[in-house]
């Protein structure tokens, strides 16, 4: 290094590269991590609701009484193939009512092979 | 800056001297990432996030961590580089040095010329000048001899001198008047 690279290393040094923005503020970046933990700890707990939910629901569903299907008379759409199986099995008044109730509202498919009607014709 | 009276060195930094670190390189860093980049606020989001991981303690950093930083900011930048969908040329009123006179053709001369050196020896200028590092420093960042260093310096200062020139007369005969 000779006295004009000093020279010259001192001449470039007059130009300044830009200055980045700040940092920000460390209360700010622990408030970033204590913002991911919450939502983390908020999406675990809402989960295990629906989870918790649903898993309560579920039996309620999978057998029906004779009775309870009974007492949907006041929406018969509700009531599923099995459903309608088994009220026809169990509970014949109770299916003519839902019958009614739900011709009223919509029409049996008869082509389709999995329709009401055919496995309400089933020997 | 020798190593032993340099606080900041270590495997885990503090916040303190993750700023420090900021303070002192942020600018030269900016600049060196300008290089890779085509505009300064993507270089400037990549040095960001450097720091931004050093701050959150999410990186350890080796003993050099000078050497450390601007090898994570260059990987960055690259990464940026490669992820963007198209890369557009840098815009000519896109100026990240500035000439303590105001002498705005000469900060485009030198920022333009920089560009055109090859990154091994960009990087050794800027460290040397904006940075404040010595070759020896240099040399252990880069992780090549201090032989090749002053080499890769010595070539870049000369075309740097060549071609900046006219713009250090127009400076002397300013400060004759």
């Amino acid at each position: 290094m000779n006295e004009n690279d000093r020279q010259f290393e001192d001449f470039l040094r007059e130009f300044k590269p830009r200055r980045p923005r700040a940092l920000p503020d460390d209360r700010l970046i622990g408030l970033h991590v204590r913002r991911l933990a919450a939502a983390a700890v908020l999406v675990v707990s809402i989960g295990s609701m629906f989870w918790v939910a649903l898993s309560h629901k579920r039996p309620a569903t999978q057998q029906p009484s004779s009775d309870r299907l009974a007492h949907r008379q006041d929406d018969p759409r509700k009531l599923t193939l099995i459903q309608w199986t088994r009220l026809a099995e169990r509970d014949a008044k109770a299916l003519e009512v839902n019958l009614n109730e739900a011709s009223r509202r919509s029409l049996p498919g008869f082509n389709d092979p999995n329709s009401l009607l055919r496995v309400l014709a089933k020997p | 800056m020798g190593e032993q009276d340099n606080p900041l060195s270590g495997a885990r930094l503090t916040a303190d001297a993750v700023r420090a670190l900021y303070e002192r390189h942020g600018p030269a860093l900016v600049a060196y990432a300008c290089s890779f980049l085509p505009d300064v606020s993507a270089a400037e989001d990549a040095v960001h996030g450097v720091f931004l991981r050093l701050l959150r303690n999410e990186i350890e950093t080796p003993q050099s961590p000078v050497s450390y930083i601007y090898r994570a900011v260059r990987n960055t930048a690259l990464n940026v580089r490669r992820s963007s969908i198209r890369e557009s040329p840098l815009a000519e009123n896109q100026v990240h040095f500035t000439h303590q006179s105001g002498d705005h053709e000469a900060a485009l001369g030198l920022q333009e010329l920089l560009s055109e050196l090859p990154e091994e020896q960009r990087e050794a200028v800027v460290m040397r000048i904006w940075s404040g590092m010595t070759l020896e420093e240099i040399a252990v960042s880069t992780e090549v001899s201090l032989n090749t260093v002053a080499s890769r310096y010595r070539y870049a200062l000369e075309k740097l001198r060549e071609r900046m020139r006219p713009f250090q007369k127009d400076r002397a005969k300013k400060d004759e008047q």
